[in-house]
């Protein structure tokens, strides 16, 4: 029962905030992202949230404008950045390793910078469910 | 004073291939047939006219098919025997290490298995930006470098704001960085690290207790580097990802003349730089941005010719110290001597200092002391000085702060001769 109502809650606030910040639906996915982790729609256990990005695949894309958001606070300071070492990169992957993310749903954020100043976002969501005690 | 040990009329193959003398080596037979490089990176080198399908080897995530222009690009510089963009080691088996991606598991996945296929060398054109902090993959390249004795070559952070970040800052890897050629095989025209057109290969050393560990290492050609591409073309690469291969490859071909080196990783990384006499900028023995220098592959093999590389292990503590080693050299010969040691990485994220600290001088003809490094952060000691009389000098590696448990130590005298 609690936890039913800890889920409803943590769906409320998520709902308030969608609908307080300008956000892009997941529909748009810019070529550039290669993978989300979890996946879109996913639920189960969740260690680590993060994107791998191929920008041979985009025609413009700063690899160093790359930020990540975890339920709309910026991680990009607290994830790790990895990739190719060519210059500019073609490839990189952003982790942010989640710890003790509350179960229920949540929403990432991707974006980076796509050429001429647009900013390519791309959002999803997923939800983490804990391992039952037993 | 610059050396060039390749006259620059000959028919070239390729610029880089002169600049770092790849056409010498292959030239005197060696070209690493029967040797094995290893590359490891997320998905699968293409295929290639000029990257031979019976030369390669794939290990990891062998069901994973997709295509990575980088790891093509990479493998080019080592491998391709088109005859006119020719790699530096034409004749190795390229052993793939595929991983799905940069992650941790799947790079130590990677890593693994071509050691275990018995790379010579192992590249990583890859890394994480930490800005000059360990993290776990740092520490897992320490400890299977100490463990194998398998020589891992990273390739430094391009981001020149940034201090170097991880593979390249563990210990025991040989951390290459980039400098530009001019796209001539003169040397007067080269191109430091983060200078004019070279907009990329990080130079700010991580900070330690000493205040001295001094990274990258060596330097290759790293811009416009023409290679083999998805198409099965060629074309331009540009990064640090391209200078470490030339390192990686050269350290396979040197496992051809020599190859108890597969095991040797520090006598490894002591040949290099105490070769690497090609000073692209600042003081001559180490500097900012270009370490011990650019490498020479030539001067490299002729140390190992001339029988002026050696390898240490004594048990560990203090036991067998000082060691001696003495050479020969010719008044005026400019002369540089390396040792380098492994790091025995007890772990932990905040290690900045090597397990044990060694330190180094070498003593002219009459006993008097000629040259010494006494570093306190850095797993390695050089010195470079120009004899001052024709004659016998030793050198003395010394045991500053000692630890438990084996050391492995590599020597080696470069002369301007060789």
């Amino acid at each position: 029962m609690g936890e039913t109502r800890s889920i409803a809650t943590a769906w409320i606030l998520w709902i308030l905030l969608a609908g307080c910040t300008e956000l892009v639906t997941a529909s748009e996915r810019p070529s550039a992202i290669v993978r989300v982790s979890p996946p879109e729609g996913s639920a189960g256990v969740v260690e680590v949230v993060s994107v791998e990005l191929d920008f041979t695949r985009a025609t413009q894309a700063d690899p160093s404008s790359v930020r990540l958001q975890l339920d709309g606070i910026d991680v990009t300071e607290q994830s790790s950045v990895g990739g190719s070492r060519d210059w500019p990169p073609s490839s990189l992957e952003i982790a942010y390793v989640a710890k003790d993310m509350p179960s229920g749903p949540h929403r990432a954020e991707v974006s980076f910078e796509s050429g001429q100043g647009a900013r390519a976002r791309y959002e999803w969501s997923f939800r983490v469910e804990r391992k039952t005690s037993e | 004073m610059r050396f060039s040990l390749e006259g620059v009329s000959k028919p070239r193959l390729s610029v880089s291939r002169v600049v770092v003398q790849a056409g010498t080596v292959n030239a005197r037979g060696f070209t690493c047939t029967g040797r094995r490089l290893g590359v490891v990176e997320p998905n699968r080198e293409a295929s290639h006219a000029n990257l031979p399908a019976a030369q390669r080897m794939i290990c990891g995530r062998t069901t994973n098919t997709v295509i990575n222009g980088h790891k093509t690009n990479v493998a080019g510089v080592m491998q391709s025997t088109n005859v006119t963009n020719r790699g530096m080691a034409p004749g190795a088996t390229l052993i793939e290490g595929i991983g799905n991606s940069f992650s941790d598991t799947e790079m130590i996945l990677a890593a693994d298995c071509v050691i275990a296929a018995n790379a010579d060398a192992v590249n990583m054109s890859f890394g994480q930006e930490t800005n000059g902090a360990f993290n776990a993959f740092a520490r897992y390249v320490d400890a299977k470098v100490y463990a194998t004795g398998k020589l891992i070559i990273p390739a430094v952070s391009n981001i020149c704001a940034n201090r170097v970040g991880s593979p390249e800052i563990a210990f025991n890897s040989l951390a290459v960085g980039g400098f530009g050629d001019n796209n001539t095989t003169t040397f007067v025209d080269d191109v430091a690290a983060c200078t004019g057109a070279v907009t990329f290969s990080a130079f700010l050393d991580p900070i330690s207790p000493g205040g001295d560990r001094e990274e990258p290492d060596v330097v290759a050609p790293g811009r416009n580097i023409f290679t083999t591409n998805t198409a099965n073309g060629f074309s331009n690469a540009t990064g640090t990802s391209f200078a470490a291969p030339h390192v990686t490859a050269m350290v396979t071909l040197l496992t051809q003349r020599d190859p108890t080196l597969s095991f040797q990783a520090e006598r490894s990384r002591a040949i290099v730089m105490a070769s690497a006499r090609h000073n692209i900028e600042g003081a001559t023995r180490l500097s900012e941005r270009d370490g011990a220098g650019a490498i020479l592959m030539a001067a490299a093999d002729g140390i190992l010719v001339d029988g002026l590389s050696s390898y240490f292990t004594p048990p560990g503590g203090t036991t067998g110290f000082p060691i001696v080693r003495t050479f020969t050299a010719t008044a005026g010969q400019r002369i540089r001597v390396v040792i380098a040691w492994a790091h025995k990485s007890p772990g932990g994220d905040t290690l900045t200092q090597p397990t044990t600290d060694l330190d180094l001088e070498v003593l002219g003809t009459a006993g008097e002391l000629v040259a010494g490094s006494s570093s306190f952060d850095d797993n390695y000691e050089i010195v470079d000085f120009t004899a001052p009389t024709t004659g016998t000098y030793t050198a003395r590696i010394l045991n500053f702060r000692s630890s438990p448990e084996m050391e492995f130590i590599g020597f080696a005298a470069s002369r301007a001769d060789n």
